[in-house]
């Protein structure tokens, strides 16, 4: 009987509100490709300190010897020859919004930045390809000790030392091969130092766009929140459409001190030609706590695993994601979680929807060592499939060397009920809305961890997608 | 033979350095010596309505088992034991394959096919054990066709000593509305290395598998069970349960397949494990693979002691300590010791299971 439905037909949503661009307009700009040339350039381009330019070679030398990941997406349509590592916008960092130029400036107000600063953020960095072009922080914040700066001016400040003791600590280049990409080249990005006890109470937001054609982004995030202090800082991401791939290959390193908290919520919307090959890690110290809420809507291809190291004892990490997977999008999202300590705690849920032949895959690793006693994990995760045409994989790992552990997994795939799209139908809805609503509902855990503004954006996303699809 | 094949390939990989994506170098299936593998100390007994047929049939081949095709090559080639049968009709009795390694027989590299006729019901018994101390190696292929309406039950109790090898692969096919249960119980060896996979391309074929493990000393288990669903209406359950000690190191991928065409088929997959020692390692990879809107597929997984409150609630009821754990023990081994059809050999692997228990001072 069910098959006697007729299957429907999900349509492209319209991105059209992230597709404007403008024509680069670069004060510099690398060749395409890489060279120990094109490295040391934008080493010189940006007067790094000694040891951060030999730390750049190191890395092309580890990039240049290590494989490609022979699990995972394909990454094929990803010719790095072809990749323009550094653009530089024609402008200054600025810290007065109309000091902006126009272009970039219009682009940010498309986005709606400035008007989320106004309304409801603490701080707000943007970067344009590859530099970061503004940067604000409240007063109050600042005056409490809180450092949110791009990386670059932090590296030539006081917090110098610092950051050369955290630096790629947390993801050596050696640990992929993007991240001994981004080693080589990183770019822009933003720096964060909140002090002991400093509770930083409305959010800091990072708004990365990638507006020339073929190039990489490569921002390094830092932040380091110190002893019983809380941040919530939430990174959003989007690109115009080009027919050429682009690649971001970002790094976060999260530091989170005894007892403190971090709240890191990601949206990220690149457009359909975006490899975005990201490593985000947090630690964390004695009870520590480390939050990450993501969304994944846009690019090409995704490989994004979040990884939470809980180094002291009583740490526990909490994972939180969406992802959403149309045509031709390749979406291999997840957590990762080492338990290195006793009476850590995990809790990952996640929610794929894949459709209009997409691929929404999940992909986590549950490690609990030998000193972990006392540990719980608990990994739950749902997959929706909106038609035959896509694909959505559930793989899990767990790797456990303690018996004093409590580790638990739950995994579903299923698809929309049609009783309960005939139940709603019944009560006066339209099968379309119907659809959305329970697509909505699914959706609803993860959209109620989301900054506000975001959940409202997911939702309109959600309704879009399901927009037209019946027929 | 060679040592080289991959065994127990993950069906789609992950991350390399957390070492689920194949069995380990040292799982590696044995490389035939020069001499062949000599002889077997092996016996079979058909119930009524099986006999044994000269060829392997057709229906059975061109079928992977969960180990690979490489190791189904190498078990069939090198095999120094064969037998095919073909089930007729209903039949309740019990067709027994047996095997014991000892010091003139110590290893039996067997090739088994079972082709269900259309319709027919059918239980065979596969008895794998040793004597007390020979290093034997039980090497095992074993191929089910269940054509259209055919119920097939295979029982398999692995109960060698701890020094044997034990490879075990099997592979399935099952018609329209065809049924194949398959009973594991891997309790014994120093490498343990199974893998079941099952196909279900026609409407409303349906595969169950119910397994235990048990590993202690520095033994290695590896398992890879697959259920491909193409068919229409298909459905899988695959459930584990197992208990580690010592410095056994434990790996289980189990996957559920759901392939495009496979509208309304339904998976269910679950592990269930207890951990005994702080140096026991446990892996796990619990895959739902699915390109089919119309499916409906879940995993459960859970690992760790077992549960203080309950124990100190038996004990409140005036168990005592050792009562309460084999209690919760034996719950955990219950669904495939039931499903044994035959009781003197229920009792036995309830009793080898117990004194492995006892021997690692788990119950004693």
């Amino acid at each position: 009987m069910a098959d006697e439905v007729k299957k429907t037909q999900v349509e492209d949503i319209d991105r059209s509100f992230y597709d404007f661009r403008y024509e680069v307009n670069a004060s510099f700009q690398t060749d395409a490709g890489l060279t120990p040339e094109i490295v040391k350039q934008i080493s010189e381009e940006k007067n790094d300190p000694e040891w951060m330019r030999e730390f750049r070679l190191k890395s092309l030398e580890i990039y240049n010897r290590t494989p490609l990941p022979n699990w995972g997406p394909a990454l094929d349509g990803l010719n790095m020859d072809g990749i323009v590592t550094y653009v530089r916008p024609n402008t200054e960092m600025q810290a007065k919004w109309a000091d902006v130029p126009d272009d970039i400036k219009n682009t940010f107000e498309r986005l709606g930045i400035p008007e989320a600063e106004r309304a409801s953020l603490a701080g707000v960095g943007a970067q344009y390809d590859s530099e970061v072009v503004y940067h604000n922080v409240k007063k109050e914040v600042l005056e409490q000790g809180v450092v949110y700066t791009d990386l670059e001016s932090a590296l030539k400040s006081d917090h110098a030392e610092r950051i050369k003791e955290h630096f790629m600590h947390l993801v050596p280049p050696t640990d992929h091969k993007f991240a001994a990409l981004h080693g080589a080249v990183w770019s822009g990005g933003s720096y964060v130092y909140v002090p002991a006890g400093v509770s930083v109470e409305i959010p800091l937001q990072s708004y990365f766009r990638l507006n020339a054609p073929g190039a990489g982004q490569f921002e390094h995030t830092l932040i380091i929140v110190e002893e019983g202090a809380y941040l919530h800082f939430i990174e959003g991401c989007s690109a115009p459409k080009y027919n050429v791939a682009n690649l971001h290959a970002g790094c976060v390193e999260i530091f989170v001190g005894k007892n403190a908290r971090v709240r890191y919520s990601t949206i990220e919307n690149w457009s359909k030609n975006m490899y975005n090959l990201n490593t985000k890690r947090a630690v964390c110290e004695a009870g520590g706590t480390i939050e990450w809420v993501s969304g994944s809507f846009g690019s090409h291809t995704s490989c994004l695993y979040p990884m939470s190291v809980l180094k002291g004892e009583g740490a526990r990490m909490e994972f939180t994601g969406i992802t959403f997977a149309g045509n031709g999008q390749d979406l291999d999202t997840g957590a990762q979680v080492i338990h290195a300590a006793p009476n850590t705690s995990s809790h990952i849920v996640t929610k794929s929807i894949a459709r209009d032949g997409g691929t929404s895959n999940f992909r986590s690793a549950v490690a609990v060592t030998k000193d972990a006693k006392n540990s719980k994990s608990a990994v739950s995760c749902e997959s929706l499939m909106l038609d035959d045409r896509s694909r959505s994989d559930t793989i899990p790992v767990m790797d456990i060397a303690c018996d004093r552990v409590d580790v638990g997994h739950e995994a579903k795939i299923g698809r929309i009920s049609e009783e309960a799209v005939y139940y709603l139908m019944s009560r006066g809805l339209s099968e379309e809305d119907a659809r959305a609503l329970i697509v909505g509902g699914f959706a609803e855990p993860i959209a109620k961890e989301l900054p506000l503004e975001y959940a409202v954006e997911m939702n309109n996303l959600i309704h879009l997608e399901m927009q037209g699809t019946i027929g | 033979m060679t040592t080289t094949e991959i065994l127990n390939a993950l069906p789609v990989t992950t991350w390399n350095h957390l070492r689920v994506n194949s069995a380990p170098k040292e799982a590696a299936l044995p490389e035939r010596p020069e001499t062949g593998w000599g002889a077997t100390n092996t016996a079979y007994e058909l119930s009524e309505g099986v006999r044994c047929t000269a060829l392997l049939p057709q229906e059975c081949t061109g079928l992977e088992s969960g180990l690979g095709e490489a190791a189904d090559l190498s078990i069939h080639t090198g095999a120094n034991f064969s037998r095919f049968f073909r089930a007729e009709g209903e039949s309740s009795g019990i067709t027994y394959l047996r095997e014991r390694l000892d010091a003139e027989h110590p290893n039996a590299v067997t090739h088994t096919a079972i082709h269900a006729k259309s319709g027919s019901k059918s239980t065979f018994v596969q008895l794998i054990q040793s004597d007390a101390e020979t290093a034997g190696i039980s090497a095992s292929l074993t191929r089910i066709a269940a054509e259209p309406g055919a119920e097939v039950t295979l029982v398999q109790l692995q109960l060698l000593n701890p020094n044997c090898k034990r490879y075990n692969a099997v592979s399935v096919k099952a018609a329209r509305d065809a049924h194949v249960r398959i009973v594991r119980a891997e309790l014994g060896g120093s490498v343990v290395v199974a893998g079941a996979r099952a196909l279900l391309d026609r409407t409303g074929g349906a595969f169950d598998l119910d397994a235990i493990y048990y590993g202690d000393g520095d033994s290695i288990l590896d398992f890879n069970d697959v259920a491909v669903h193409t068919g229409r209406d298909t459905h899988s359950e695959m459930h584990h349960a197992g208990v580690l000690a010592d410095r056994c190191r434990k790996t289980l991928r189990g996957t559920i397949d759901f392939r495009r065409g496979a509208a309304h088929a339904v998976g269910h997959e679950s592990e269930d494990v207890l951990l005994f020692s702080p140096e026991v390692r446990h892996r796990a990879a619990p895959l739902i693979l699915c390109t089919e809107e119309n499916v409906e597929g879940q995993h459960a997984a859970s690992a760790g002691r077992l549960d203080e409150n309950v124990l100190y609630y038996l004990a409140s009821r005036g168990l005592d300590p050792q009562q309460a754990k084999r209690l919760m023990v034996d719950a955990r081994f219950a669904p495939v010791l039931d499903k044994i059809p035959d009781e003197a050999l229920r009792d036995r692997t309830r009793e080898t299971l117990e004194r492995r228990l006892e021997h690692a001072q788990i119950l004693g």
